[in-house]
């Protein structure tokens, strides 16, 4: 349960991870998810009240990613850094990093309420310590605006909606990354529906193309002369795009000390992948409450599922959009 | 003995293998015998030439052919998920690449068509890694029967489709064991430049986990976007469509997305699939909105409803709404296209929200509005100016009234009305009504 609210405004990290599994453009959200963990685990020896960090919001209000596109239309292609040379005095070969600088902002839950405003200001200055030595998706931070702790307000519901109401507002001009994996499911659903031979990856890659039709001009179907060329409506609304959410286990899960070289002889080892869905960019003042912007772990250790997920998709009933043929069948 | 399904088909694969070598062989004994006219030396010529032939034939007699198969088995190994593609650096034989066969199809808490992974995927495509003379190793365990590859075969260790050719039981253990080890590695191993992290189970405990690269989604990934750029029908309907004539295809475009190569110059080192996509592998755009930040406040506009401010934040959405709305203009007005309208509107005015909200944040201009450049209209001067009130008491007053809500919310009705207008379509003042009684909504947060 969330009793405080921890926000990290405006970091700004240089050479971050562009990467996340089949997608480019924003690190995946277990970065985040990471760093907030660090930072919990660090606080654990904090003398005063403990508090515990919990899950993680992410705003972003600027990012630039390092990658052209040579031809000046097309495909994109990372910008790459010249590293030192072998023992060898040769080039190293190339292992490609897509690098970008952001300007994101964190919002996360804290359980642990410090009353005493001293405590609190000692504490928000024992996290900015602790922050700013670490690495936020494999990028530096070179600064964080404001580091602020607010304890949620206890008089009634109308309160507390008043109070995330303010706080979203903050967050502005930025926008905010929610899970919509139920879009991901219905649109498959209507995809299979429609051409029993469809996939679920054809209806993934549904939320990433442009489409386009000829349509008669008059509506009539005989009509094949005079026609123009019209977007097809993507599956759904708002700035949709493919997420990486986690990782799904391709082995079994290895005792401790069974596999070599692993980086730790003491904890259970297993191979995994990338998993992906759909999720949405979202402008914060749109969401009912911070709550729906946060993201936690959730992991099925027996299956071999190790996820992120965020509340958004649960609350939000809005129906995917059917697709219809051009003559509306 | 008549071989059937899978064996005929390993006989067939081998026979295919020798038929080249027996064909050039002939094409050089044919040459030879041109050149020689002497009796005697033809007939050592014939001799040789014979003898060369039943070398040939006896490497590729079956059973011969596969025991020397399995003995070169071990220099490639089969995957879904090579390790070369995480670092080049890390050497095939150190570590474990994984088959995409294990694992659950979906987690217990939501459904298969959720999460996208190598397991959405009906058939898999298995990638080789290793030395490019053993391919032919690789084709031979890929050869598949009813859905069923000698592979799967070899993972049961079922010995059926190989026993024809087998002259004893030890032999054929040889061979499913040798064929065995081009299939992951017995020892389990990560590398220093593999990825490995920890993934928090429950309160002090993790589990800790190696992510590897999925070369089957990625060729799946890949032979999508190739089909929809270059297969013929894909061209002809680009073709049809910049000429604007009809054509049954939907052309498909996957805009804003990046190339990552895996090897360099050498792309078969990573893996034989990584050769034949060229090295390349596409990745999908994850990427927030671009927001064009504003540095200025609007100074030199009468109304921030121009194509120069607001117009331009918003240029893309305008049009895709424009399109839109043509497409369905001559279609009753059902449920699911005023949806479908309300829902782009909405993002219009979100974008309205967060410029608003941008041009209040720029709080070192507080006062803008004052100076004798501003050419802006009273009611948006209050809207994106509040830090004013502060030094100005006329100003807070008229603020506090939120008279001016109601005049910002009437210019964007009849500017959305002007863009989103085309000789085919009009929109009238039902529609003006409809846009400004939104934004006032969404407005009233800056009250």
């Amino acid at each position: 349960m969330m009793d405080t609210l921890l926000v990290f405004r405006n970091i700004t990290v240089e050479n971050a991870n562009a990467v996340a599994g089949m997608t480019w453009g924003f690190p995946a959200i277990t970065h985040f998810l990471g760093f907030v963990h660090a930072l919990s685990r660090k606080l654990r020896s904090w003398p005063g009240e403990k508090v515990e960090l919990d899950g993680c919001g992410v705003i972003c209000h600027q990012h630039q990613i390092q990658a052209v596109q040579p031809r000046s239309w097309g495909d994109y292609v990372f910008a790459l850094t010249r590293n030192p040379l072998t023992k060898d005095e040769k080039s190293p070969s190339f292992v490609e990093e897509g690098r970008m600088h952001m300007n994101v902002s964190l919002l996360v839950p804290v359980t642990g309420r410090p009353e005493d405003s001293d405590e609190r200001d000692e504490l928000v200055r024992k996290i900015e310590q602790l922050a700013l030595s670490q690495r936020l998706a494999g990028g530096t931070i070179t600064g964080i605006k404001a580091i602020e702790l607010h304890t949620l307000p206890e008089d009634g519901y109308e309160a507390l909606k008043k109070f995330e109401r303010r706080q979203l507002l903050r967050l502005l001009p930025g926008f905010a990354l929610v899970q919509r994996s139920d879009l991901l499911a219905d649109h498959t659903k209507n995809c299979i529906e429609q051409n029993p031979g469809s996939e679920p990856l054809d209806a993934w890659l549904d939320f990433a193309a442009l489409k386009y039709e000829a349509k008669p001009v008059d509506d009539d179907p005989g009509n094949q002369t005079e026609v123009e060329w019209l977007a097809v409506p993507k599956p759904g609304g708002g700035w949709l795009a493919p997420i990486t959410i986690g990782y799904r286990g391709i082995s079994e899960l290895y005792e401790p000390g069974k596999v070599a070289r692993a980086r730790d002889m003491s904890t259970p080892f297993r191979f995994v992948e990338a998993v992906h869905s759909i999720g949405e960019w979202i402008s914060p003042h749109r969401v009912d409450g911070v709550e729906e912007l946060i993201w936690r772990y959730y992991a099925e250790p027996e299956s071999g599922w190790y996820l992120c997920r965020n509340k958004k998709q649960l609350t939000d009933n809005k129906p995917v959009i059917k697709r219809r043929d051009r003559y509306g069948n | 003995m008549q071989l059937v399904g899978m064996s005929l088909k390993i006989a067939d694969y081998i026979a295919a293998r020798a038929k080249p070598k027996i064909e050039s062989f002939e094409k050089k004994a044919v040459r030879e015998r041109k050149k020689v006219d002497d009796q005697q030396k033809l007939a050592e010529l014939e001799q040789k030439l014979s003898e060369e032939l039943e070398v040939i034939e006896s490497k590729f007699d079956p059973a011969n052919w596969l025991t020397d198969a399995a003995r070169r088995a071990k220099q490639i190994t089969l995957a879904t998920h090579p390790i070369k593609y995480t670092n080049s650096l890390i050497k095939r034989e150190e570590s474990s690449c994984c088959h995409a066969v294990a694992g659950s199809k979906h987690p217990i808490g939501m459904s298969g068509c959720e999460c996208i992974s190598t397991a959405s995927i009906a058939k898999p495509v298995v990638d080789v890694t290793g030395n490019a003379g053993a391919l032919d190793v690789a084709s031979l365990l890929l050869l598949e029967e009813e859905g069923k590859t000698l592979i799967n075969y070899i993972e049961d260790r079922n010995a059926k489709p190989l026993k024809p050719f087998a002259q004893n039981n030890e032999q054929l253990r040889e061979w499913i064991s040798g064929l065995q080890q081009a299939l992951t590695n017995e020892n389990l191993s990560s590398h220093k430049l593999a990825k490995q992290i920890y993934f928090p189970i429950e309160q002090g405990k993790y589990h800790l986990l190696s992510p590897l690269y999925s070369s089957s989604l990625s060729e799946e990934i890949y032979t999508h976007i190739i089909v929809s750029r270059f297969s013929e029908e894909a061209k002809s309907a680009r073709k049809a469509k910049n000429k604007s004539i009809y054509h049954d295809m939907v052309v498909i475009d996957y805009p804003r997305t990046a190339i990552q190569t895996f090897g360099g110059t050498k792309p078969r080192n990573i893996s034989n699939l990584n050769q034949k996509r060229g090295g390349r592998s596409f990745l999908l755009s994850c990427a927030p909105p671009v927001w064009e930040s504003q540095l200025k406040p609007p100074v030199g506009v009468k109304t921030v409803f121009s194509y120069n401010c607001f117009g331009r934040q918003v240029r893309r959405h305008t049009w895709f709404l424009q399109q839109y709305l043509l497409r369905k203009k001559n279609w009753p007005s059902t449920v699911e296209i005023r949806d479908f309208r309300k829902e782009r509107v909405d993002e219009i005015v979100d974008q309205l929200v967060q410029y608003g909200a941008e041009i209040r944040n720029l709080e070192h201009f507080a006062g803008w509005t004052a100076s004798s450049e501003c050419r802006l209209n009273r009611a948006e001067q209050l809207w994106l100016d509040p830090h004013r009130a502060e030094v100005d008491e006329d100003f807070a007053m008229e603020l506090e009234k939120n008279d001016w809500l109601e005049i910002v919310a009437d210019n964007f009705g009849g500017w959305l009305n002007r863009r989103l207008k085309h000789k085919k379509m009009t929109l009238g003042d039902a529609e003006r009504r409809e846009w400004k009684a939104k934004a006032k909504e969404a407005l009233e947060v800056f009250s």
